[in-house]
């Protein structure tokens, strides 16, 4: 049986500190196709942007305890040497983040690190490699790139610097790319633009993407699949339309409900999920939702979800969730929904 | 950048104005300054005409005045007007002292002009700041980038408790150890003796002669520069450029010396000028503990004889480095960081 | 004397000196000498030097050294340990004639004697030489010589003159008229007899001649010599020192050897500015060092390193020209009885304990020190009981209970200084208060003790410290205790308790006079004995040096005519094998 191209299993994240173990992220695994685009939704310290470092091997300088497998292409980017992982990185596996002004070294012109990128992975000339970045950042839609190349971070607007990030990304032609909140910085008309681009450049290079978001009208766009993180958990796996036609996870649905639909009232109020995330230092030992779940009560018995951490199952082919409720259409229950929840401790 | 830096001058000048204005109203502000060179046996008399002799009796502004224009014509001395039309009438004009432009006055108690006194302890001075400076910015960046890098572990623990230990000691007791022990004592080290630096072949004694009082002055300084450098280069290294280095595949030397320590020496080189800018204006212990005539020796004579035109020359030269010092800062700061440049 | 004695003796006192027993020097005199050649190194302390110009030089060590490397006199003492030296010629045939009494002194200039430049010395360049040191801004406003020139020759100050290059035409005739040169002939004419003159042409450099053709205005630290050496720099660093190599154009035959021995091919001044460092290098002994000496004493922190073993062979101690005493105010102590009963009183053991004890000095009997040619003790005082006798002050006072203020200058000695003073006297009966005056107050303390209001402040006795400016003791008797003059508001040279007493005016009269060194020595002793008697002060202590050289230094020797600092004529360096 052939391994899928990307699979992640079982990784484990954990970065102690002085006040105990932070979980960052707990037994994730998932699987990703060439040209294919997973999307991980999630709130802020979910682990989802730990999870796609690890894939880098960015962990390896810190404290981080990471185990578990990363198998890409056939190989366990985990058993590399630092060495060995330092010559895929950038090369077979590149990143794009979201603050592009603070992701760009402020001293150093585009066309220097944009080059530098490719210098360091091809033996190639200054002058070589620096022509192959205009023809990046050209590529990426960098009006008049053959001057801009000299300008430095500072000098470009917040789009124009992401095309750069993205030409420095793609220089090498990367089998996976990991987009960590490409567009948070961005204005609205210029997420677009690069939404549009990072779809334009996959389905040229056939790249696999990993499109981090917290946005789910940017997991509508571009994901074929899409993993929902929950206190450094997969809590819901699946296609696009299944999670978002049929959310089988209260917290998924909560994320659902929770972006402003153009159709609706403007009057209507935001229907945001009350409470807040739980430490990742000491997380509870039960489903680490259930504080905020508006359903729990339905659970039989309530305190279940309290005290016992439910599995992932698969409720349908490829749509996996975590979730102690029987019933697999949460659009049921909503009527049932709790006015209030208990604030979590 | 030139009108940046012409403004920047002359923003310095009027600064070094007013407070050559404030040195000399501070100067008068405790009564008659002559009072000091009148010794212990002084009459009104005699008070009066030391007074007199120094020009103390004029107003402020006159002697602000007279000290202005010494400084763009020069001036003769002594100052006292009828003393030297005395000297004349006597056939004595041999005996004026001509002070050229830029005067910065005359020391009645040395007997020398102020420019002569500065440059004869510029050279000590001078000397201690570049030799220390040399060795506590390659040492203090050096051990304060290796501390960074190996943050947490025993190397950086040591490091850093030793930079604890020797910041806290004074440069004082640094000094009189490595004069009266190392030196003395224990003969391990010849006994320091400034050799000035006059051509090529001078080059080994004058280091020889300075190596001493450098490092004790360097390892007070690079006490501080390791921490600065440690907490700069981590700082730096947290920055999210540095995760988007190492995301590109960079190997760890070229993630730490091209892309971290770059962005740690520019809040470094701030502190670099600002601190040699001080050291211009005399290392006044360092100096004192091994004997060294430069500006803080002199700062601390002309003190104890309230001399006046020395202390306001002394201020001039301190206000001057520091200004210049900060210019260079500017132009080093634009050069290291392209924000800071004037856009095209 | 004046005010720069009170400077010497401060600077003394900051370097912490303190002694044992009066040893008399062992070491060579005028007669054997040592070896010749090679490079002593003398260590001073940074800030004694205040000028090598001949118009400035006051400080004991400054004449010690300059007068037998550079500046040679009209006359000079000799290298000896006789406490009652007498100076001899140097640059003039003889030690002046005087046909009037001391009034009028006359010398005449040696032939082939020159400048560094080989210019012969005329009588010329004397008179220049003394002219110069009435201008004030020459002598920094505070010259010695201007001080005794001022008493003895006071027609002339009085005149207005202030020197050749500011006076007027009737001042310099003024001067003219009483100083003047006739080809090798140099004529000094005072006022009233100066019996001692000779003898202060050799301890004042105010007599010196001066060369006139390098006299720019900038002269405060250059040195133009007529002595057996030079110096190598152009000028003097006041921080640092100098090198003094041979002159060439010296000629020994128009010196002698009592006076200069001149063995070391060099003289190296250097100055260090912390004594901790300079008897460091003096115990460690290494290198050069080992043909070094100082002229300062020993601090106590060093006494346990220097006192045992071989080190101790290299220490030397012996008198000194220095006193300290208590000033009794006559103007407001007025009865005879109570000042003997403040005397009797004192407790001068536990003074000197609090001035560092044994090694600082010893319980002395008159301000006169006893390294001061002619020195008796003052029968007045000779059967105190130096740790005080209350029952005796107590007899004086006969039941009195007079209220006393005891004035002094704020130090840490003072502090440990003061307590002692006060329970003596306050054992005896006195009510005792005290009037501390700040260092930085302005005026100073000898500003404000030299008034004869006491700046309006009530002090009745107060510490003070002299002393000899050259070893006679016309300069302690005579500042000290010769009347002010009618209507004086602050004391003339050192008479800052406002003693007055005809009786003991006559004696000092008389002794000024007199030019026979004997004879002078004889009435001083009269007239401080009258005064003792009269409770004009109450003697303290007498100082001590404890000196430290190099293991290659020969010829140390502290004498008369160095002020008890080690005498620069008879130093030489030991060969390496004598080691």
């Amino acid at each position: 049986m052939t391994r899928p191209f990307l699979s992640v299993e079982d990784l484990v994240v954990h970065f102690p500190t002085p006040d105990g173990i932070v979980r960052a992220t707990d037994g994730l695994s998932y699987t990703l196709e060439p040209g294919k685009t997973l999307g991980i939704v999630g709130e802020s310290g979910s682990g989802k942007s730990v999870s796609s470092s690890a894939i880098l091997g960015l962990h390896r300088n810190t404290s981080a305890q990471v185990s578990g497998r990363i198998w890409l292409d056939g190989v366990d980017l985990l058993s590399l040497s630092d060495k060995e992982m330092q010559q895929r990185r950038g090369k077979d596996v590149a990143m794009i983040f979201q603050d592009p002004l603070s992701a760009l070294h402020p001293y150093y012109t585009i066309g220097n690190q944009v080059a530098e990128a490719y210098r360091v992975h091809n033996e190639v000339s200054k002058k070589q490699a620096r022509v192959r970045a205009i023809e990046m950042l050209d590529r990426v839609g960098i009006p008049n790139p053959g001057q801009r190349v000299d300008d430095y971070p500072h000098q470009f607007s917040g789009g124009m610097r992401q095309r750069a990030m993205i030409a420095m990304a793609l220089i090498n032609d990367p089998e996976l790319l990991i987009a960590d909140e490409p567009t948070t910085a961005l204005d609205v008309t210029v997420q677009a633009q690069i939404l549009d681009l990072l779809q334009d450049l996959q389905r040229e290079f056939n790249t696999a993407l990993i499109m981090i978001t917290h946005d789910l009208g940017v997991i509508a766009e571009v994901a074929d699949d899409v993993l929902v993180m929950y206190a450094g958990r997969a809590v819901e796996y699946g296609s696009t339309k299944q999670l978002l036609t049929a959310p089988a996870m209260p917290y998924t649905l909560g994320l659902i409900q929770s972006v402003p639909d153009l159709t609706s009232d403007v009057d209507e109020p935001l229907r945001p999920i009350p409470g807040n995330p739980p430490s990742l230092l000491d997380p509870p030992s039960g489903c680490a939702f259930a504080p905020r779940c508006t359903f729990k009560h339905l659970v039989d018995p309530p305190s279940l979800p309290d005290e016992v951490m439910p599995e992932l199952e698969e409720i349908a082919p490829g749509h996996l969730r975590r979730c102690h409720l029987r019933e697999h259409d949460l659009s049921k229950l909503i009527p049932l929904a709790a006015e209030k929840v208990e604030e979590p401790v | 950048m030139f009108a940046f830096i012409v403004r920047r001058i002359l923003v310095g000048v009027v600064m070094v104005v007013v407070m050559i204005f404030v040195v000399f109203s501070l100067f008068f502000a405790n009564g008659n300054p002559a009072i000091n060179q009148c010794g212990r046996y002084c009459t009104p008399e005699k008070l009066a005409e030391i007074t007199g002799l120094l020009g103390y009796d004029k107003s402020i502004p006159e002697q602000f005045g007279a000290f202005t224009a010494g400084l763009i014509v020069g001036r003769d001395f002594p100052v006292n007007d009828e003393y030297r039309e005395a000297l004349i009438a006597n056939g004595y004009e041999n005996r004026i002292i001509r002070c050229d432009a830029p005067c910065l006055g005359y020391s009645q108690s040395d007997q020398k002009t102020v420019n002569q006194l500065l440059v004869k302890a510029a050279g000590p001075t001078l000397s201690l700041a570049v030799v220390s400076f040399t060795i506590w910015i390659f040492f203090g960046v050096l051990i304060g980038v290796l501390a960074a890098v190996f943050k947490g572990r025993l190397l950086d623990r040591i490091v850093v408790g030793s930079t604890l230990v020797v910041y806290a000691l004074p440069v004082f007791v640094i000094g009189t150890f490595f004069l009266q022990y190392v030196a003395i004592k224990w003969q391990l080290y010849p006994y320091p003796r400034f050799e000035p630096l006059r051509e090529p072949a001078d080059i080994l004694p004058w280091l020889t002669s300075i190596m001493l009082p450098a490092v004790t002055l360097a390892l007070f300084f690079m006490a501080a520069y390791v921490r600065y450098t440690r907490a700069f280069v981590l700082e730096s290294l947290s920055e999210d450029y540095i995760r988007t280095a190492r995301a590109k595949g960079l190997p760890e030397r070229t993630v730490l010396f091209k892309h971290g320590l770059r962005s740690a020496l520019t809040p470094l080189v701030t502190l670099a000028g600002l601190d040699f800018a001080g050291l211009l204006a005399g290392a006044i212990i360092t100096e004192s503990v091994f004997n060294y005539q430069g500006m803080g020796a002199l700062a601390v004579k002309a003190n104890n004889n309230q001399d006046l035109p020395v202390l306001i020359g002394l201020v001039i030269v301190g206000a001057t480095a520091v200004i210049v010092m900060n210019i260079i800062v500017d132009i080093l700061y634009a050069y290291i960081d392209p924000r800071v440049r004037v856009s095209k | 004397m004046k005010k720069r004695s009170i400077a010497r003796w401060g600077a003394i006192a900051v370097a912490g000196a303190a002694i044992t027993a009066l040893t008399a020097c062992g070491a060579a005199t005028g007669g054997d000498t040592g070896n010749t050649g090679g490079t002593v190194t003398y260590l001073g302390v940074t800030g004694q030097w205040e000028g090598t110009d001949p118009a400035t030089v006051y400080y004991g060590n400054e004449i010690a050294s300059l007068r037998r490397l550079v500046y040679r006199g009209l006359t000079a003492l000799p290298i000896s340990d006789d406490p009652n030296v007498a100076p001899v010629a140097d640059l003039a045939t003889d030690t002046g004639t005087s046909d009037d009494g001391g009034i009028t002194w006359t010398f005449t200039i040696k032939d082939g004697v020159t400048w560094e430049d080989g210019t012969p010395i005329t009588g010329e360049d004397f008179i220049y030489g003394l002219s110069r040191s009435f201008d004030e801004t020459l002598v920094n406003g505070t010259g010695v010589g201007l001080a005794y020139f001022g008493t003895y020759a006071a027609s002339v100050v009085e005149a207005g003159y202030t020197g050749p290059f500011t006076s007027s035409e009737e001042a310099k005739a003024a001067f003219a008229e009483r100083f003047y040169a006739d080809g090798q002939k140099v004529t000094y004419t005072f006022d009233r007899p100066w019996g001692d003159f000779p003898a202060a042409a050799a301890g004042l450099f105010t007599t010196d001649p001066y060369q006139a053709s390098v006299d720019d205005g900038s002269t405060l630290w250059e040195i133009n010599s007529n002595g057996p050496y030079m110096m190598e720099e152009d000028e003097f660093d006041s921080a640092l020192g100098a090198t003094f190599v041979r002159n060439p154009e010296y000629d020994p035959a128009t010196d002698s050897t009592d006076l200069r021995q001149a063995l070391p091919d060099q003289f190296t001044f250097e100055l260090v500015s912390d004594t901790d460092v300079l008897f460091q290098r003096l115990v460690a002994d290494a290198g050069d060092d080992k043909a070094a000496f100082t002229d300062a004493n020993i601090p106590a922190t060093f006494y346990s390193q220097v006192e045992s073993g071989a080190i101790a062979d290299r220490t030397l101690k012996s008198t000194s020209p220095y006193t300290r005493f208590l000033f009794i105010n006559s103007l407001t102590v007025t009865d005879p009885d109570v000042r003997r009963a403040l005397a009797v009183s004192l407790n001068k053991e536990g003074m000197i304990q609090a001035y560092g004890g044994d090694n600082y000095g010893e319980p002395s009997t008159s301000i006169v020190s006893n390294a001061v040619s002619g020195f008796e003790p003052n029968p007045a005082f000779a059967d105190d009981n130096p740790a005080g006798d209350p029952a005796a002050a107590k007899t004086l006072l006969a039941g009195a209970t007079p209220e006393i203020t005891i004035g002094y200058a704020v130090s840490p000695t003072n502090e440990k200084l003061i307590p002692v003073i006060q329970q003596s006297f306050e054992a005896a009966g006195f009510i005792v208060s005290t009037y501390p005056v700040a260092s930085d107050a302005v005026p100073g303390y000898y500003g404000q003790m030299a008034r004869k209001d006491k700046n309006g402040q009530k002090v009745d006795v107060f510490l003070g410290g002299w002393a000899a400016d050259w070893p006679s003791m016309s300069t302690v008797i005579v500042p000290i205790l010769q009347s002010n003059p009618e209507g004086a508001e602050s004391g003339v040279g050192f008479n800052y308790g406002f003693y007055s007493n005809a009786e003991v005016d006559d004696l000092i009269e008389q002794a000024l006079a007199a030019t026979d060194p004997a004879e002078q020595a004889s009435l001083f002793s009269q007239a401080d004995a009258i005064a003792g008697e009269d409770g004009a002060y109450i003697p303290v202590v007498q100082q001590k040096n404890y000196f430290l050289y190099g293991s290659r230094i020969g010829g140390f020797l502290p004498d008369v005519a160095s002020s008890f600092y080690p005498d620069f004529g008879s130093i030489y360096v030991k060969p390496e094998a004598a080691e």
